[in-house]
């Protein structure tokens, strides 16, 4: 990928708690590109929340980061703050608003003007009805869709070059799910951002990232353009999400569970970290962590990536 | 097939205050509806839709300002305490957080005993013997009853739930979003779990769920809701083939796939 906008190399995070050290991200390498739409998928404790939040500085004092960012090719302190140049918007936009400001006393903070129509301008451009009377609006009179729209606003009210989206959609309805996916990737667009979405729902991904990384257990496992690893995964973690996953079209076939859960935190990985659950595994898996291999065809811009020892020496694995 | 649950003119308000000023809302309005013995019927709709105020309504968790549910014949509408105990224990519910209907301070063990010692007159051997059999049933550890709540994975505390419920060997289960705090790969072993304890017994189970993937995957038929009636209430594979409904269809539209 040419020049990236957010770079990670090998960036761990550790909490120290009372009972030893909790990893909860174990060296994660990955690039986030100039006006790209990233997803990043996983189950619970797989770190991809915490894996941003560390760039962002947003991790808490007894978090130790470890690793190097860079952004926009200039290199960062390991738990440097990015605040000048992304904005997060997270799962729960009741939890993110204040319940006592109006949402245009809110805005005025982020957006450094008391300007109603400047103010309401940026209401409008997240497709909240009637701007200028939402602005004397709280939070509890909004829906929702409204409430996550007016959120995406004020992260956008900074002129963020990159917004990271944590589970955007989660809390919403289907109908509301589909219209605020379509409006991340409308701003992206139109402002040229890069974004970074993270979801468990690979449906979420599929919708509207360029890409996607499969993290598990703190690592990247498997990243690559989006139909690509979503229509031809590669790794048996990536092949077992997309089975697990209830279809429209299928009616009571039995679905793929995978068995166990995500290795705790405390416990130090030998080897592959999805070996323990994995279908295929060999003696090889639990030799050696596995590094990160260009799999499939290699274009100018994109590769798909691996890290699997298996993928190359069972070339007709595929989901089942 | 016979009805198990016959509900008609269901009518549920909620009185709230807005202003200082009594209000009352209306959530489901003159609801007609029958659930067949051994069917799996799942409610589908946004939030807001009226699903949960209707499961919770079968179960007796709010009492409903007109109409009647009829269950196996008997009018629950209007029972109280003890004159609803026998019915209770043939009509169990499985709500979303599993941590939020287990006791954070009791065993599992105590909190699976206690629904047996409540509806039943099994002896203490006999409880720990239908237990066994049900931690067995839902691929639970035996030593999982020494154990509490919070050291247990969402997917396992939803199967204690599952059990729970499960050993008082009810005829109508009604589940409200019960797969939805869990990660897809946990929720596709509920999910397997709950058709495979179903199998082809006359188990009837309400599935309340706004994921239309997941009622798809388990229903024999689908009721989709909003504004508090039914819109749409057709078997499952008709529902998905040809939505009549402009809102099953903008339902169906608005579906993530892969």
């Amino acid at each position: 990928m040419m020049d990236p906008l957010l770079s990670l190399d090998s960036v761990g995070v550790t909490f120290s708690t009372p009972l030893g050290g909790v990893q909860a991200v174990r060296g994660v390498t990955l690039d986030v590109g100039h006006g790209e739409i990233l997803g990043v998928v996983g189950e619970s404790g797989c770190g991809k929340s915490v894996t941003f939040r560390a760039a962002l500085g947003l991790t808490p004092k007894s978090a130790e980061v470890t690793g190097l960012m860079s952004f926009d090719g200039a290199p960062m302190q390991a738990d440097g703050s990015l605040e000048q140049h992304a904005s997060m918007i997270y799962q729960n936009p009741g939890a993110a608003l204040n319940p006592v400001f109006t949402i245009g006393q809110q805005l005025a903070l982020v957006a450094g003007t008391k300007d109603r129509h400047v103010l309401g301008d940026h209401l409008a451009a997240v497709g909240l009805p009637e701007p200028l009377k939402a602005l004397d609006a709280y939070p509890h009179e909004f829906s929702g869709g409204m409430r996550q729209r007016a959120v995406i606003a004020f992260a956008l009210a900074q002129n963020p070059q990159l917004l990271i989206a944590d589970e955007p959609t989660t809390a919403l309805d289907v109908t509301t799910q589909a219209q605020v996916l379509d409006l991340i990737k409308d701003v992206q667009a139109s402002r040229d951002l890069s974004v970074v979405i993270i979801s468990h729902d690979l449906g979420v991904i599929r919708r509207i990232a360029d890409r996607v990384a499969v993290l598990y257990a703190g690592r990247v496992v498997e990243v690559g353009e989006t139909d690509t690893v979503l229509s031809a995964p590669l790794h048996p973690y990536t092949q077992a999400l997309l089975a697990a996953r209830p279809e429209l079209s299928d009616a009571g076939t039995e679905l793929g569970a995978i068995a166990g859960s995500v290795p705790d935190g405390r416990s130090s990985i030998v080897g592959c970290s999805y070996a323990p659950r994995c279908q295929h595994a060999t003696d090889l898996c639990t030799a050696e962590t596995p590094p990160m291999r260009v799999a499939g065809e290699v274009t100018e811009t994109e590769a798909h990536e691996v890290a699997c020892v298996l993928v190359g020496t069972s070339p007709a694995r595929s989901v089942s | 097939m016979t009805a198990v649950i016959e509900i008609e003119g269901l009518t549920v308000d909620y009185r709230i205050r807005q202003g200082g000023r009594k209000q009352s809302i209306r959530v489901l309005d003159g609801l007609d509806l029958v659930i067949e013995q051994g069917e799996t019927l799942a409610i589908v709709g946004e939030s807001g839709s009226g699903k949960s105020t209707l499961a919770n309504a079968i179960v007796g968790l709010v009492t409903p300002s007109s109409g009647s549910i009829r269950f196996e014949g008997a009018e629950l509408v209007g029972l109280k305490g003890k004159q609803r105990r026998p019915f209770q224990r043939r009509l169990q519910m499985v709500f979303q957080n599993p941590l939020l209907s287990l006791s954070p301070r009791r065993t599992i063990g105590f909190q699976l005993h206690e629904p047996l010692r409540v509806h039943t007159d099994l002896d203490d051997n006999a409880r720990s013997e239908r237990i066994a059999q049900w931690i067995d049933a839902l691929e639970l550890s035996e030593g999982i009853t020494a154990r509490y709540p919070h050291e247990l994975s969402g997917g396992q505390a939803q199967r204690v739930v599952l059990a729970r419920a499960m050993l008082l060997e009810p005829s109508v289960i009604v589940f409200d979003e019960p797969t939805s705090a869990l990660d897809v790969s946990v929720q596709a072993g509920v999910l397997n779990l709950l058709r495979s304890l179903k199998g082809t017994t006359s188990l009837t189970y309400v599935f309340i769920t706004h994921d239309l993937a997941v009622a798809r995957h388990l229903a024999d038929r689908i009721a989709v809701m909003k504004s508090g009636e039914i819109v749409e209430l057709r078997s499952a594979s008709a529902l998905f083939e040809d939505p009549q409904h402009p809102y099953t269809q903008a339902l169906l539209a608005s579906s993530l796939k892969v």
